[in-house]
This record gives C-alpha cells, structure tokens and sequence, in this order.
C-alpha cells in the first residue's frame, strides 16, 4: 500500500477521525486557557493515551497541538492575553479589533488563515518526510549516538538563558534516564534498594511534572485573568478582508515552514518573524498594532504551519522544536515509537496514518472553531481558582490511573517541584526532558557503538556521518558561545556609555 | 549574586556522587567492551566540568561587577531567587497536594479529590461558600465516575473499602 492509501484506511477504517476531533477540541480548550500552554494541554491527555493504539494516540496527542494553536488566540483577542505563548502577537492587533467592535472578525480570520496555514504545512510535511527519511541508510550506531548529542546540544544551546545551564539540564535528563534495571546487563543502577525505582523514572511523570505541575506551582501566585462576554461569535473574512490579508498569510506560512523545520525554532519565534515581515510588506504597515487584520493573520499563519512542519525535525530526527514537540516525541517513545531517519521506512502505516489523521485535524479546526468557541468562553469566565483545583485533580488522577501506584503522584510532584526550582534558577527544562526522552536511545546507541569498534572510542570519528554530525555540534557550540560573548560585551559597552553620559 | 555559584557547587557535589555510586556498580556477565557504569561515568565527568564552569563564570563576572570603573549591565542570566510570596504560595499548594497524596488511600479516592477540589479553590482565593462545596462535590462525582465507572480504573477507596465490598458501590 503506499502513502495515500494507508492515509486513506486510517481516515476512513480506524477510528482516527474520533481522535483528530477529540483532540483539535480539547486543544481549542486547553489553548484557550491562559496559563495552560500546548505542551502542558498535550501532558494531560498523555495518561489518557496508555492502552490506545500507537497511532491513535500519536493522532489525538498531534491534533492536540493543532487545535492549541489557535485556542491561544481566543483569550489573546478577546481578554488580551495569549493563551499560549505563540499568540503573543495576536494579541497586538486581535485585542484592538476587539476594542473596536471587530472581535468576530479577528477571530474568523484567526480560525480561516490558522487552517490555511495547517494544511500547507500538512502538505509539506509529506512531501519532505519521504526525501529526508532516505539518509536512514546511511545511519549507523555511531551516527544515531552523534545524532542525539547533535540534537541535545542544539536544543541546549538555543534553550533560553545560559549555555551551560542549557547542558547541564541535559545532563540531569540523560542522567534520571539512566535509574532503574539496565536493559542490556540487567545491572541496577541508581536505584538505592527502591523496587518503585527498578523500572526507572517513567518519561511520563517528568512531562507532566515538569511542564504541567510545575506551571501549576507557579501559576499560584498569579492573579486570575481578565473576563469577557459570552455573546461572542465567529465571522469568516469576506472578499475584501481576504485581499488584504492574503500576503501576510502568506508570509506567515512561509516562515512559520522555516521555523518548523528549523530544531529550537518553534511557534513563538515564527509568530515574532512573521509580524515583522508582514508588517515590513505590508501596504498599511502604519496601522500594525491598532487593529491590523494583517496582524493577525502573519502570525496565526504561522504558529499552525509550525505545529504541522515541527513534525519533519521531530519524526526524523527525533529532534523536537519546542516543548510541545517534545510532549509528542515523549509520546512516541511512550508508545515504542522510535523516532529517527529509519521511522518511515520501518514504521509507513504509523507515518502515514499520522498524516492521515492530522488532514483531518486541520480539516475539523473550521466546524470545531465555531463549536468550541462557547464553551471555551464559558471556562475562560470561570474563576481561576476552580480550573486551577480541577486541573491538579486531572493531573493526580491521570497519573495514579497508570499504574495504580500513589508513588507515581509522589515522583510526579517531585519532578514538578525540580522543574520549579530549575524555572527559578533560571534553568532551560526543554533540554532536561528532551535528554530524558531520548536518553535510552542515546546510551545503547552509545554502547552499540562502541561495541563495533571492539572498545575504540575513535569509531566516533571514523564514521563520516557521525564525525560530521559531532564536528557540527562543536561548530554549532562555538558560534554560540562567540555570540554570547560579543552579545554580553556589547551590553557591556552601552551601559559604559550610558553610564558615562 | 551567587545563585548560579552555589547551584553549580550543589550539581558538582551531586556529580561527585553520581561518579562515585557509578563507580561502585557490580559488573555483570552480560558486560560488552561497555559497561553498565561506563556511560553514566561519562555524564559524571561532564556534569562535573559544566559545573565548575558554571561557578567559575559566577565568580569571574562578580569580579567584573565589583570593579569599580565598570558599569556593566545586569546579567539576564543571574536568578532572581528571591521572591518569597511566590514561593510560600508555592509551598502552600505544595502542601496540599501532599496531604491529598496521604489521604488518598485513608479516606478514599472520591473525598480525597473532592477534598483537594475544594482546599486548591480555597487556597486561590475563592472563599468558602455553599458554591466552592457544591463544585468539589460536583467534581469528585464528575472524577468518580470518570476514572472508576467509565475507564473502571481501581482507585483507592479507604475506609469506604468496606462498604464497597458489599457491592454498594460499582468498580470498586
């Protein structure tokens, strides 16, 4: 069966299209919930998922990012503020077309470019998953280890904040990855006589310890978000809308592509870019910022090209883009999906069926957008303080339902307290979970490797696709660290000057 | 201003240990070329060398800092680990989670998160009233029949397991 065939079946022969649904509309919630982010809407559902078909679950945990994408532009139009972070731009114009009577329209526009923007991602993702999954023939242990540590050490670098904060965070994750019973000599390690430690930390407790638990902690101080009014609808752009803002949808899209694909770039940077662009092209730039259609089309563009095209990195490479990718790559793992060069080729009705699935969650986001919208401004008028208890109620019953074990909750609320401290103290999470996620992957690889080289860690080097990928690693860091340093010094500089005047 | 000094001394310490019980490790017969200590000794020794550099790059741009010719600029990097409200807030939802865990098995799954519905609403602001009781009974019945009745999970229903045993309540 080829490609579209496969898509085809999972559409119509599987209960995929349940999944998309379910998943887009608990997305346009949880994006629509200031406070929840993608990545934290896409952990809570991860419990849900054990059990399920690989497929289905990758389905709903997909169509999840998909509808949160444009769920975050719902409270940053109508209350400004982003439901998720890559809605921060929406709210620069969505909130003055609302000041300006215009609410339907910013949010039409927000829901029709949204799903442009999804299925031309969609379609791109299918046209480069095919080429890029040839490389696997050339991939070796050796490469597959260089592999990891090249998407660590980017993920590392291009987290917020310091760079050798970023790797130690990975480290930490490499490092929980190793607790439990060694799967190739049955040694336990780290387990201090724990049974509950045996089967190490599961990747779960730690994605939602970290991204939801955490966020709860710090929501606490928080005060609770504005309200709006219920009597709110949607209204589709119509001609002269649509001539206006095709170029920016455009823009956002094709930038929304780069980013995507580019590991570490994400929704939020796209959205950033794409405004500038769209405002830089535009023919009204004056008005960018006080009710631009534009601006909310670049930007909206852009964030769900992105949650389409993050899959190309993700699924290839097993190297996410942001934390929401990283939900899903943990996703993968969970469900013994082996993300990497070799997926399509080993795995086509997993791939494809994905693709399938996602089609259609693009697709749904046009009826859904519509449907959601009450409910969601129903939960958006209640007070903080219910969504907040029922959300760490979620959280703890999720967890205790995997394996019944109330040390679960506790390991989960540990991670969550770490990730609290670790936001704190200024340390990047991303790269902590992603080392996490990939680290039983990163060791065999590791040992496999030089294993073939009989002891020889020079086989490392010997590989030309591994000694490409570590040296790009090293060039990589080295850039980095020349730009901290020209970035730290030119700060220097000004506040000399200023200083002095 | 010695935050990110004293996290590193803190994670050099841990890698010292993690060395150390890596180190300690039992060989195996399964043992290749690699053993089981030998990537984890790995992480250990660069754990250690980040570390200390995060401590040297503490002290040196303290050092920058305190001359007295400079002005340079605050370092984004450096924590603000001082804003005592938000983590006493923290610690108190901390807290109640933590009594939630212990009551779980005690007093059962159904009051237990009815219990935690209502503290964390309280807790947030929200005063008692006959409102936040009736939303944390509503919801530990709306959890309830989630988890137990319709995906029949098996939750802990403490001193109501007796009472469940008589088949009063279903998928206990």
């Amino acid at each position: 069966m080829d490609g579209f065939n496969i898509a085809l079946h999972t559409i119509f022969a599987t209960p995929a299209v349940v999944y998309a649904l379910i998943g887009v509309a608990w997305g346009i919630i949880g994006g629509a919930l200031p406070g929840l982010s993608a990545s934290i809407t896409m952990a809570l559902l991860l419990p849900f998922t054990f059990g399920m078909d690989p497929t289905m679950a990758i389905i709903l945990l997909a169509s999840t990012y998909v509808g949160a994408e444009y769920g975050g532009s719902i409270p940053a139009i109508l209350i400004r503020t982003p439901g998720t972070s890559a809605a921060v731009t929406t709210v620069l114009d969505g909130y003055e077309m609302h000041k300006q009577g215009k609410s339907a329209e910013a949010l039409g526009i927000s829901l029709v470019v949204g799903v442009i923007g999804g299925l031309i991602g969609m379609i791109l993702v299918v046209a480069l998953t095919g080429p890029l999954s040839k490389v696997a023939l050339y991939f070796t242990a050796p490469a597959y280890f260089a592999l990891g540590v090249f998407g660590l050490s980017l993920i590392a670098t291009l987290s917020e904040g310091s760079l050798i904060k970023g790797f130690l965070a990975a480290i930490a994750g490499l490092a929980i990855s190793t607790i439990g019973i060694d799967p190739l000599s049955g040694v336990q390690r780290f387990t201090f006589g724990s049974a509950e430690l045996l089967g190490g930390i599961d990747a779960i407790l730690v994605l939602i310890g970290m991204f939801a638990m955490a966020e709860l902690l710090e929501q606490t101080s928080r005060p609770d978000w504005n309200k709006t009014s219920t009597r709110l609808r949607i209204k589709l752009p119509d001609r002269a809308t649509w001539k206006r803002i095709w170029p920016a949808t455009l823009i956002g899209t094709g930038i929304g592509t780069f980013d995507g694909v580019t590991p570490g770039g994400g929704a939020t940077l796209a959205s950033f870019l794409s405004y500038n662009e769209a405002k830089r092209w535009s023919k009204h730039p004056e008005e960018f910022g006080k009710g631009s259609p534009e601006g909310i089309a670049a930007p909206e563009a852009a964030n769900n090209t992105v949650a389409a095209t993050a899959l190309i990195p993700t699924l290839t490479f097993g190297i996410p883009s942001s934390g929401s990718t990283a939900v899903l790559l943990g996703g993968l793992i969970l469900h013994g999906i082996e993300p990497g060069p070799a997926l399509l080729t080993r795995d086509p009705q997993f791939v494809y069926g994905l693709f399938g699935g996602l089609f259609i969650a693009n697709l749904s986001q046009l009826v859904l957008g519509f449907v959601m919208l009450p409910p969601c401004l129903w939960l958006v008028n209640r007070p903080k303080a219910f969504l907040m208890a029922f959300i760490i109620a979620l959280v703890s019953s999720g967890i205790y339902s995997i394996n019944q074990n109330v040390m679960d909750i506790v390991l989960m609320v540990g991670m969550g307290v770490l990730g609290y401290v670790m936001r704190v103290l200024r340390f990047p999470i991303l790269p902590l979970v992603l080392a996490l996620v990939l680290g039983g992957i990163v060791e065999r690889n590791f040992r496999r490797a030089v294993d073939l080289g009989y002891g020889d860690y020079s086989i490392f080097i010997k590989d030309p696709l591994s000694a490409t990928l570590l040296g790009l690693t090293v060039l990589f860091v080295a850039i980095t660290i020349v730009m901290n340093f020209r970035r730290r010094r030119r700060a220097a500089t000004q506040t000399t000057v200023q200083a002095a005047e | 201003m010695f935050a990110n000094a004293i996290s590193g001394l803190v994670l050099l310490c841990l890698s010292v240990g993690y060395y150390l019980t890596a180190d300690a490790m039992p060989s195996s017969i399964l043992d290749t070329t690699v053993t089981s200590a030998a990537f984890p000794k790995l992480l250990a020794i660069a754990g250690g060398l980040l570390s200390s550099a995060l401590i040297i790059q503490n002290l040196v741009s303290w050092r920058l800092s305190a001359r007295p010719a400079s002005a340079s600029s605050p370092d984004p990097d450096v924590p603000d680990i001082f804003n005592w409200t938000a983590h006493r807030r923290a610690l108190g939802l901390l807290g109640i989670v933590t009594i939630f865990i212990i009551a779980l098995e005690v007093v059962g799954y159904p009051a237990a998160i009815g219990l935690l519905i209502l503290a964390v609403s309280v807790y947030q602001g929200y005063r008692l009233s006959l409102l936040s009781v009736a939303v944390a009974v509503g919801g530990a019945l709306f959890f309830w029949l989630f988890f137990m009745v319709f995906l029949g999970i098996h939750m802990p229903l403490g001193i109501f397991s007796r009472f469940a045993a008589s088949h009063f309540l279903p998928f206990a």
